[in-house]
């Protein structure tokens, strides 16, 4: 089997970075409501 | 029982109206399958917001539905740290594994082993597979229903075989394509359901309580805490356990398991399927938030309203004939007390000075409840039948039962069903497969034509759907089979998981040092399971770890044989 060449599409940048958006709401409502 | 006759006749109406719809849907317009491709591929024709909500729904299974807002009431929002590693895993399995999926053109994921390394490789993985999933099958249809029998007072193998058989009407007759097109409409039952219950308890809050007194009582109350950054290796749900653990735990799940496998496989195109990976990437995470905070709104609504000690509604029968009784009694007096306390502190909303006194009466009630939890483990252990004292999976269900309005019982009914049948669906449809496909036409030895291997399909879908009932009917007689197939998960995983990754990055390593690996990784992991020396949730990196090593390490020394022998 030939060594596969693997592609980068910008779908895969969205996904990431709307979950660090997530992760960084989290952080705020933690902060928050958190003592 | 008291509660089974809230179930009002519109309630039944819906119920069955939702559920018989989607079966005699799903079967109807999947009805004509005659190749293999359209009965284990869906046709190749399936579009990518079909397949990210197919994936979701095989994920979200009924105990999705009725344990995380239990979880998110006990023990606040951070369970959704536990899917950080998802999105990762989707990017992974999009740029790796579905490219060379597509491109061998494989019906499952174990036959990309035989081109990669032998047939014998892969029908071991495919066997592990079978032995792991087919046990799952019948928990995924167990588990709501013995949820379901305890408060409803239904009957529970008829429960279990209602479930089963609808499930087996649709999956066997149109196959991955049945899968995919009623689970398209379970999940939006599913959504739809969950969305109407969220508002139907903010409605039921105080006038006075907004949305965001709400989440403030909540988070007085130490639950809106997200994000865990701490090392604790005792505490399940970090930011870390999530996205080391969940990555890993991801990527076995949606990259190696066929009934996750078998969802994408049937994308139009390698496009098609990467998209509906990355909606469910995009999705994933809120939606777990956003059905932990359906949990931390019930757990607001009973800062207002009268919850037992103890969600679990065949508690209060077995302590009340119980030595314990008169203990039990006085624990939920003073329930009661602290319950009424809190109300008149919280009757004018939530002020800032009163959050100490909250969270003194908070955490003396959470003792009151773990001293009730020692009392009904202490009746559990002389009870014929198993008194669960964790009632995290009654907390929901019992607010959905006692709070909701006539008809909006049913559709959450339904909800729960939905997604009962949507996982048990693609269970049974990757089972099949595998066995069809892996096995079956692997080994026999003359040709036969397609419509051979469709009637073997379904033949093994049922075979599959009655054993999965079986082994639900059986499953109350095991005191904890749940943790049983839990284990045996942990125990196959890992080594399926690392010949995969054998197989994508290490091109060194050949067939015959991947088969010995797995071989001595399956038994060194049963040993160590057996000895107790390992949590069993670690045995899942162990079992990976290792059958990558040995098989490195045995393609080395045959290497070094080969040059030395000249």
């Amino acid at each position: 089997m030939k060594p596969e060449k693997y592609t980068w599409k910008k779908e895969y940048t969205i996904v990431l970075v709307a979950n660090v958006i997530y992760l960084i709401a989290f952080y705020l409502i933690t902060n928050h409501f958190t003592n | 029982m008291e509660i089974a006759s809230k179930l009002h006749e519109i309630d039944w109406i819906i119920l069955s109206i939702t559920l018989l719809f989607i079966v005699v849907y799903g079967t109807y317009v999947t009805r004509k399958n005659s190749n293999v491709t359209d009965y284990i591929k869906g046709g190749n024709d399936t579009k990518w917001w079909t397949i990210g909500l197919s994936v979701m729904a095989t994920q979200a299974s009924a105990i999705t539905f009725l344990s995380t807002p239990g979880q998110a009431f006990h023990s606040g929002m951070g369970f959704v740290q536990f899917y950080f590693g998802l999105p990762i895993a989707m990017v992974i399995i999009c740029v790796v594994f579905i490219p060379i999926y597509h491109k061998l053109k494989v019906y499952t994921a174990y036959e990309f082993l035989e081109g990669r390394f032998d047939a014998k490789t892969r029908t071991l993985t495919a066997f592990l597979f079978l032995i792991q999933r087919g046990l799952a099958a019948g928990i995924t249809i167990f588990a709501p229903a013995i949820i379901l029998s305890a408060v409803l007072g239904w009957d529970l193998l008829s429960l279990n075989i209602i479930i089963g058989f609808l499930v087996i009407i649709y999956t066997v007759s149109g196959g991955t394509k049945a899968v995919n097109v009623t689970q398209k409409q379970q999940m939006i039952v599913i959504f739809l359901g969950m969305l109407i219950a969220f508002f139907m308890i903010l409605s039921q809050l105080p006038e006075d309580i907004t949305f965001s007194k709400a989440l403030t009582i909540a988070g007085a109350s130490d639950k809106m805490q997200v994000l865990d950054f701490s090392f604790d290796l005792n505490n399940r749900y970090t930011v870390w356990t999530g996205f080391i653990g969940g990555t890993f735990l991801m990527l076995s799940y949606f990259g190696t398991d066929q009934s996750q496998v078998q969802r994408y496989l049937s994308g139009k195109s390698v496009r098609e399927s990467q998209l509906g990976l990355i909606f469910n990437g995009l999705l994933k995470v809120p939606m777990q938030f956003f059905i932990l905070l359906v949990g931390v709104m019930v757990f607001v609504f009973y800062q207002f309203n009268a919850s037992p000690l103890n969600f679990n509604p065949k508690v209060k029968d077995e302590v009340a004939n119980s030595v314990y009784a008169e203990q039990y009694k006085s624990l939920e007096t003073e329930h009661i007390e602290i319950e009424n306390k809190k109300k008149i502190l919280l009757v004018d909303g939530f002020q800032d000075n009163e959050r100490t006194q909250i969270q003194a009466l908070n955490k003396r009630d959470l003792e009151l409840k773990e001293s009730a939890r020692v009392i009904i483990d202490k009746i559990d252990e002389t009870a014929i039948e198993k008194l669960e004292s964790n009632d995290k999976d009654y907390v929901f269900i019992h607010f959905i039962l006692n709070n909701l309005p006539r008809g909006l019982i049913g559709l959450l009914l339904a909800v729960i069903l939905s997604a009962a049948m949507s996982s048990t669906a693609s269970e049974l449809n990757a089972l099949a497969s595998t066995t069809a496909m892996d096995l079956y036409k692997r080994n026999i030895k003359e040709e036969k034509s397609e419509a051979h291997y469709v009637k073997a399909s379904k033949w093994f879908t049922l075979a599959w759907g009655i054993l999965a009932i079986l082994v639900a009917c059986i499953a109350n007689l095991f005191d904890n089979l749940i943790q049983l197939v839990n284990i045996i998960g942990s125990i196959f995983y890992g080594n399926v998981l690392g010949i995969f990754l054998l197989a994508f990055f290490i091109k060194y390593v050949k067939g015959n040092a991947v088969f010995i690996a797995a071989i001595i990784t399956q038994t060194i992991i049963i040993i160590t399971w057996y000895l107790d020396v390992l949590p069993y949730l670690w045995l899942n990196l162990l079992g990976c770890i290792l059958v990558m090593s040995i098989a490195v390490l045995l393609q080395s020394f045959k290497r070094k044989q080969i040059l030395t022998n000249g």
